[in-house]
């Protein structure tokens, strides 16, 4: 987990007392996150390990904006996220890049489309499918927006395999 | 025979509309749910709830009102040879459309993710 500004400087980001319980579709309680404080210092690069289940996952859910914390704060930057309403919410995650454990891609898109599926709803200032496919061509994907499914797709995460996210504002 | 419309014929009409209308909203509704990960992820990516409302709108409204007009075309057209009140079943007719692009929204909102670190895991 690392948190960066579109200039490359850092963000620090700040969690107090943390937690978060789910439940199970029997009812049962998780404690995924319990009183979890953790500071990461702008720039800095933090891994976290542990065992399938140890809440790895929810606490960059909830980081990352996707989850709230049953209680807690979280603060990335000078923003406190568990205060934000859900389009703050969203708005928040359309800043943040995040690296899933699979590739949830959307199959009744094209590659391109799939690139270009966080920006679709929104008015930007440059050319939304000329930047898709300089993307694409960055990581030396195929630029076919015609093939619907397409060699990325048949990938798959290997079981148990570490997640890692990234933010990036 | 009769051509006069009666007030049962009325409600007839009117239950009919309701359950086509809810019958579209919940075929709708499941539909939203069963793409419940890709809306998810849409939603991580940044989607207010208010973009992917819209695209379900486009899509639950224009299949409703295909149907709607060729529905209410058929209906008015058939009452009409029959001798109903053609105002009554225009009414009829614009309500049909007007209830199933509102509920296709009510189930689109029903529908889309709150909480899209649930739908991506």
């Amino acid at each position: 987990m690392s948190i960066t500004n579109g200039d490359g400087s850092g963000l620090p980001v700040s969690l107090s007392e943390v937690s978060k319980t789910y439940r199970t579709g029997l009812g049962t309680p998780v404690c995924a996150l319990d009183d979890v404080t953790l500071e990461v210092a702008a720039g800095q690069i933090v891994a976290v390990s542990g065992p399938s289940g140890s809440g790895k996952s929810t606490l960059l859910y909830v980081v990352g904006g996707m989850d709230r914390p049953d209680r807690g704060s979280i603060r990335v930057g000078e923003q406190e996220i568990t205060s934000l309403g859900d389009t703050q919410r969203a708005a928040y995650r359309h800043q943040v890049g995040f690296v899933f454990q699979r590739f949830h891609l959307l199959p009744a898109l094209t590659s391109l489309d799939n690139v270009l599926a966080p920006v679709m709803p929104y008015r930007v200032d440059f050319d939304k499918a000329g930047r898709a496919r300089d993307l694409q061509t960055a990581v030396a994907l195929p630029v076919n927006s015609l093939h619907k499914r397409d060699p990325v797709s048949g990938c798959a995460t290997p079981p148990g395999s570490s997640h890692t996210g990234q933010l990036t504002w | 025979m009769s051509g006069e419309v009666r007030g049962v014929d009325y409600l007839s009409a009117v239950l009919a509309l309701g359950l086509g209308v809810a019958w579209v909203a919940n075929v709708l509704y499941l539909n939203l749910r069963e793409r419940g990960p890709e809306l998810a992820a849409l939603a991580a990516t940044g989607w207010q709830r208010r973009h992917l409302n819209r695209m379900a709108l486009y899509a639950g409204a224009g299949i409703g009102l295909l149907g709607s007009l060729a529905g209410g075309v058929a209906g008015v057209a058939l009452a009409w040879a029959l001798g109903g009140a053609l105002l009554a079943l225009l009414a009829a007719a614009l309500a049909a459309i007007g209830g199933g692009v509102a509920l296709t929204l009510v189930a689109s909102w029903a529908a889309s993710p709150r909480h899209p670190g649930r739908g991506v895991r």
